[in-house]
């Protein structure tokens, strides 16, 4: 199959980003993990929000390596390099530092069955700086009850107009809620999240809201000097609102994606080694948008 | 001439002994004199949580050595000859470290003065 590469018409790659733009970056795109808001934070499941703290004074860093695939009209695999620098002020205020190096791959038919335009761009992703509150917690014997609320700006320093784009350019700010119950034997966790996405180079994506559901269970009961494994299912969802460019809403663009997402820790100390894979059970986008093959997260965390 | 030397034999025997014997008796001594006290927190349940405990109860002065148990909630601290963690700076750590106390026991103290003590906190 013949391929256009790079040397291309500059009018046709043009085209083909502003094409590319709205699906890509828009919609339901968070489900797909290719721009990740808050997903990250300590001893939370792996794609969802938890209200765990680190402590008083305390240091996490975590580095997080990020896969996606989508097919559809455009068929797109993302990689990611995060890394997280997180601070306890308090026991329960944390502030989050998320810095990525994103690269994207996008490949595009012209028609059907004919000449594939592929694209690829590496570089910085926006910034996303978090605060945690742990608002209320209780106690029951090794059982902890606990809830926080989060909120975020993410700050776009990734390249937005290259093609295919690193980021939206926009300034978007993050606002969610999440409750859980940590045992020795199992965990659970509910968690909301709202994306205001702010608007840039005349378009605004639509916002986003994230719903998400966890349990844990541990095989058998954790010790400090042993590892301790915990088995996770997740259920995700993300609805998207449409994208709107120079005023006028996009018809492919916003939806619903839900997932189910199995995945592990595995904790020795103050190290942890977390994985899932984020399989869609349900695609309802609207129009013609690629759809979320898998998004895979493997981490490494460590806290001082 | 006989109990003479069951006498000697005694002796000797005794004599080789007793360094043996007051060694012994000085370990146990010293056991019993580490002075350790037991903190059952509420809420721990995983090893980072435990890790955040000990970094935290391992500041407070006068404490050697910490030993925390997941399974039972319990963090031992052994402190340094004499010195004294006062329940307050324990608390205070715990609390830090995003947990409760639930219990504080002391291996040098009566439940009389642990009671006194509580009732002065």
């Amino acid at each position: 199959m013949r391929q256009i590469r790079r040397n291309s018409g500059r009018s046709l790659i043009l085209s083909a980003a502003l094409v590319a733009l709205v699906p890509t970056t828009g919609g339901a795109q968070g489900a797909s993990g290719s721009s990740r808001g808050p997903d990250q934070l300590r001893h939370n499941p792996i794609f969802g929000l938890g209200p765990q703290t680190i402590w008083r004074g305390g240091v996490g860093v975590a580095l997080e390596g990020q896969f996606t695939q989508r097919t559809g009209a455009l068929e797109e695999r993302g990689r990611g390099l995060h890394g997280e620098l997180i601070y306890g002020i308090t026991q329960d205020v944390n502030l989050a530092l998320a810095f990525p190096l994103v690269q994207r791959r996008t490949r595009r038919g012209l028609v059907p069955g004919g000449a594939q335009i592929d694209r690829d761009a590496t570089g910085l992703g926006d910034a996303v700086i978090r605060a945690k509150w742990r608002f209320f917690h209780s106690f029951s014997g090794r059982t902890q009850y606990h809830a926080a609320v989060i909120g975020g700006v993410k700050v776009p320093l990734a390249e937005a107009s290259g093609d295919p784009p690193l980021g939206s350019g926009s300034t978007d700010f993050l606002a969610g809620a999440t409750v859980s119950r940590d045992g020795l034997r199992s965990y659970l966790w509910l968690s909301g999240l709202v994306r205001v996405n702010g608007e840039a180079f005349g378009r605004q994506l639509g916002n986003e809201y994230r719903y998400d559901a966890a349990v844990g269970v541990r095989p058998w009961i954790p010790t400090f000097r042993g590892i301790d494994p915990l088995l996770l299912v997740e259920f995700n969802g993300v609805t998207a609102a449409r994208a709107v460019v120079d005023g006028v809403a996009q018809s492919a663009s916003g939806g619903t994606i839900l997932a189910v997402s199995p995945g592990f820790w595995l904790t020795y100390r103050n190290w942890a080694l977390k994985g899932g894979i984020k399989l869609p059970v349900l695609h309802r986008l609207r129009g013609n948008q690629p759809e979320l093959d898998y998004a895979v997260i493997l981490s490494i965390e460590t806290h001082m | 001439m006989k109990a003479f030397g069951t006498t000697l034999l005694l002796a000797f025997a005794f004599g080789a002994t007793a360094p043996a014997l007051s060694a012994q008796q000085e370990s146990a001594v010293q056991e019993d004199s580490t002075r350790q006290i037991e903190v059952t927190i509420l809420g721990m349940s995983c090893p980072f949580c435990a890790y955040g405990v000990e970094q935290k109860l391992k500041r407070i002065e006068g404490v050697e050595d910490i030993e925390v148990v997941l399974e039972t909630g319990i963090a031992t601290l052994t402190l340094r000859d004499d010195a004294d963690a006062p329940n307050e700076r324990i608390i205070e750590a715990v609390k830090d470290a995003g947990f409760e106390v639930a219990k504080i026991a002391r291996n040098y103290e009566s439940e009389y003065t642990a009671f006194e003590r509580a009732t002065d906190t």
